[in-house]
């Protein structure tokens, strides 16, 4: 039994609070909870939640904490139709290094972080698999990830994905440049010392 | 005879392996003494190969091997060999001069910032990491040698063997700051992995000459354009090498533009054993169908470690394949276990080279 407060579907625009909604993403729904179980008699409500008013939500869920225990839920939720949440099932998962860029494709080398000993891959990659966003990234050295995989929503149906996206590297910045251009000139100036011995 | 028997002492041994991505040699400079050229892994074993083999001969890793020469720092070379250099702790470890700048140091710092952003090495961060052990151990963190055109790296006076380098050229090691300066990050630009340099000047060429017998290690060196850089520098240098070489470790990966018909007729004895690895990533792999024949009009001995240079990829889940056969188009990698070519001839000359070929090299002409 999750150890929570609220229990809801993640995608019901009925609940319409902030609350509500934050502390669904964080439970997961199961279809074998006992949600009456986690209520005290004292403040349980068996409502459905599709007639409740968003007003209704957000006084309840916010109560005077004089009175109620912060941890204990409010709402009783009928569990009548049990929802899957939507899920991602990776199946594969490669980070990527641009070698070479032409006008409408690159070349990649591909390192699996899925399977260790799996085959580095090396291909050629349209940038039409490439988001917009992304695009102006394509160059050579720059890191990408590869994700493959399944989609499953709560409905049941599955979608195969693959998602290609570029690492937002931080700039180089003049201080950091000229710290490791010191400590290259120190390094090499013991190297030259080294040769003179 | 099988893999795991050692050289004689009096026998010269050219050990190249490569599974289609990487490059390692190993070489017996006679009297039990050996020398590591480059380095790439085993992925079955996750190992550098030339530990490996080294162990299986029942060499003594850490006495034994005497020098550990990096001829560049492309990845396909040095994958490893920061392994090699903390267990051959009596190697000394030789690079091509043209590092030997400023700037290459700041690459090395560069690269050092730039790695903790990418899950997979470059043969730059290799590299800092061999510095530091050299560091840790002898309290120099540069090489023992930094090789370039005519430096003796080797000499034995009891075998009467000599290893010697034959590039870079000093024109080469002049024109190295500006093409190391070229690859140095700039304000602004984002961190990222360095991209290898091209063309690959600055490789290193070895000769290894015993009394009567010598052999050719062409590194990754291109032709270029100038005469007194790259492959064009070698065949006219002055420590151009006096006895023509039986054995050729062929230049970056037999492409056409690591060859040149002097490399033939003014370094090799003819037909020489010229021995090559295959290059499977990049748009085009290496050698091309052209490069092959290319060679065999020049030797009749043409082997390679693993061909053909690439294998296509097998996927488990059939989601995965089905997502790469759209996505991923010409889907290529290369074997995990690399090819082994062994040549091996005794010092004085007098018998005929053997060639043995192991875990798929195959002859190509």
């Amino acid at each position: 039994m999750a150890d929570s407060m609220v229990l809801a579907p993640e995608t019901s625009s009925t609940w319409g609070g902030v609350v509500a909604r934050n502390l669904a993403r964080e439970t997961k729904w199961d279809e074998s909870d006992d949600v009456g179980a986690l209520f005290s008699p004292r403040q349980s409500k068996d409502v459905e939640t599709s007639e409740l008013p968003n007003a209704a939500i957000e006084q309840s869920t916010i109560p005077s904490a004089a009175h109620i225990p912060p941890r204990v839920p409010l709402l009783r939720v009928r569990n009548s139709t049990p929802i899957i949440p939507r899920s991602i099932e990776i199946l594969q998962q490669w980070e990527g290094v641009v070698s070479e860029v032409s006008d409408d494709e690159f070349t990649a080398d591909l390192n699996s972080l899925t399977e260790e000993d799996a085959q580095p891959l090396t291909g050629e990659i349209s940038f039409d698999e490439v988001s917009d966003a992304d695009r102006p990234l394509i160059q050579g050295g720059a890191v990408f990830y590869w994700v493959i995989g399944y989609d499953k929503s709560p409905a049941g149906q599955v979608r195969r994905i693959s998602e290609i996206r570029f690492r937002r590297s931080p700039e180089w910045t003049g201080r950091k440049l000229d710290a490791i251009r010191e400590e290259a000139r120190e390094w090499f100036q013991q190297v030259i010392q080294n040769e003179a011995k | 005879m099988k893999q795991s028997d050692p050289p004689k002492l009096d026998e010269l041994e050219l050990s190249l392996f490569g599974p289609g991505f990487g490059e390692c040699v190993v070489v017996h400079l006679g009297a039990g003494k050996w020398m590591i050229v480059d380095s790439c892994l085993d992925r079955t074993i996750k190992r550098p190969v030339a530990l490996r083999y080294l162990e299986q001969l029942g060499a003594n890793v850490a006495t034994d091997v005497s020098r550990i020469v990096v001829t560049h720092w492309h990845d396909d070379h040095i994958q490893g060999v920061a392994a090699i250099v903390r267990e051959a702790r009596e190697a000394k470890f030789v690079c091509s001069g043209a590092l030997q700048k400023e700037e290459f140091f700041v690459l090395l710092n560069a690269v050092r910032e730039g790695g903790k952003l990418v899950g997979h090495s470059s043969g730059t961060s290799e590299f800092s990491e061999i510095l530091d052990i050299l560091n840790d151990r002898f309290g120099r963190k540069s090489p023992h040698h930094w090789a370039s055109e005519g430096t003796v790296l080797f000499e034995e006076a009891d075998t009467g063997v000599e290893v010697r380098s034959l590039s870079p050229s000093a024109e080469t090691i002049a024109h190295a700051t500006t093409t190391l300066a070229n690859l140095l990050p700039k304000h602004g630009s984002l961190i990222r992995r360095v991209p290898e340099s091209s063309p690959n000047d600055l490789s290193v060429v070895l000769r290894i000459r015993a009394p009567k017998v010598s052999l050719l290690l062409g590194g990754d060196l291109e032709t270029g354009v100038s005469p007194h850089r790259g492959w064009r520098a070698v065949v006219t240098s002055s420590a151009h090498p006096d006895l023509k070489s039986i054995g050729f470790k062929v230049s970056h990966h037999g492409s056409h533009n690591g060859d040149l018909p002097d490399i033939w007729t003014q370094l090799l004895h003819s037909p020489p054993f010229a021995l090559l690895t295959p290059y499977g990533r990049g748009r085009k792999p290496l050698p091309a169908p052209g490069d092959v024949s290319r060679m065999a009009a020049n030797t009749r001995n043409l082997f390679s470690t693993a061909w053909p240079p690439t294998l296509k990829p097998k996927f488990r889940d059939k989601g995965v394949k089905r997502t790469v056969d759209e996505v991923l188009s010409n889907a290529r990698t290369t074997r995990a276990k690399p090819g082994h070519l062994r040549l091996r001839v005794p010092l004085s000359g007098g018998s005929n080279p053997s060639l043995e070929l192991f875990d798929g090299a195959t002859r190509l002409a």
